[in-house]
């Protein structure tokens, strides 16, 4: 999982889509595959108590049987033509769509990966470049994801992030942001909201996203009390000392039946999705 | 003290509060609703004051 590329990747795809989008909603869709789904990975801890803690976190998170449906294409699809329906804003659909996306996609870079084409096969789609270490409890992981490559992965995102930087003017928020989403005048009206207070909402996220590298970086390698066994691993895959789950396939000929099934099953879901369903909504909305 | 400088400080302090407070307590901190809250709270805060403070110590 990225520790902080999911807050910084909305700012990327503001700065960088021609489409008329609701920032609102990238965010949304880019925390929508954790958003009701991640307490169980790590448990809720009351003193030295552990409640509704998953068995095992990788399989519940990201596999099937699970919430790992989630993650993948078509739910991110599906969720935006529910708000289609129910906002009538082409902003929002669109935004929540490509958020979610961007999600499902930066989770591949894990070793454990996301199942893309779901439900048309359970076939999990990862590069590898991390460990997946959540069943190593929430200081394990963030000691794992910030002593491996997962950490530079976020660095990365910062850096995208920052190339769009016209995306955190103020003249951007109110003349782009604004304009293309009427939740910005509701929360002005509803909670009497300050131009300031709205900017720093706006901004909020890129700033949490940022500092969130800084801070779990600087807990894993100068204050983490296991700092001298669990080093830090650049190496693909890394780092070493933790055990890593993955979900790989059987061989590469099952693989590629796997995506083949994949590939084929969900362009014909989203044809006729959107032939029946997205089409009308996508017309009536405005 | 103008107003973007006050916010450009206001944003500063909040990167430092979420940095050195997020190493320190990490969870409480760093997490998807306390960490935004703290950035705008921070800014919607500290700049008036900074902006009062600045006009206070205006000769003019």
């Amino acid at each position: 999982m990225s520790w902080a590329a999911h807050e910084l990747e909305s700012y990327f795809i503001q700065g960088h889509t021609k489409a008329r989008i609701s920032y609102i909603a990238v965010l949304l869709g880019c925390l929508l595959p954790d958003l009701f789904t991640k307490l169980p990975v790590y448990g809720l801890h009351i003193g030295n108590l552990t409640f509704i803690k998953a068995s095992f976190p990788a399989k519940y998170h990201r596999g099937w049987p699970g919430v790992g449906l989630t993650h993948s294409l078509l739910f991110g699809l599906l969720v935006a033509l529910i708000l289609l329906a129910v906002t009538k804003n082409r902003a929002w659909f669109l935004g929540l769509l490509i958020g979610a996306c961007a999600h499902v996609l930066t989770d591949t870079f894990d070793s454990v990966g996301t199942m893309l084409f779901f439900p048309f096969t359970t076939q999990h789609y990862s590069t590898d470049m991390w460990a997946y270490a959540s069943q190593a409890g929430r200081y394990g992981d963030a000691a794992a994801y910030y002593s491996s490559l997962g950490g530079l992965w976020d660095f990365f995102w910062l850096c995208l992030a920052l190339s769009g930087f016209k995306v955190f003017n103020r003249d951007f928020f109110f003349t782009e942001v604004v304009t293309a989403d009427p939740a910005w005048g509701w929360m002005r009206r509803k909670f009497r909201m300050s131009d300031r207070a709205m900017l720093a909402a706006y901004r909020s996220f890129f700033i949490y996203g940022a500092c969130r590298i800084f801070a779990w970086f600087l807990w894993a390698r100068f204050l983490n009390p296991h700092r001298g066994k669990q080093y830090l691993d650049w190496s693909w895959g890394g780092p070493g000392w933790v055990q890593k789950v993955s979900f790989p396939a059987a061989d590469w000929g099952v693989w590629l039946g796997n995506t083949a099934r994949g590939i084929v099953g969900c362009t014909i879901a989203v044809w006729l999705i959107w032939r029946f369903i997205g089409r009308r909504l996508w017309a009536r909305a405005g | 003290m103008n107003e973007r400088r006050a916010e450009f400080i206001s944003y500063g302090v909040a990167c430092v509060i979420l940095v050195v407070g997020g190493a320190i307590f990490r969870t409480p901190i760093l997490n998807w609703i306390n960490g935004p809250a703290i950035v705008i709270a921070t800014v919607c805060l500290l700049t008036p004051w900074l902006m009062k403070r600045g006009r206070g110590k205006d000769p003019e």
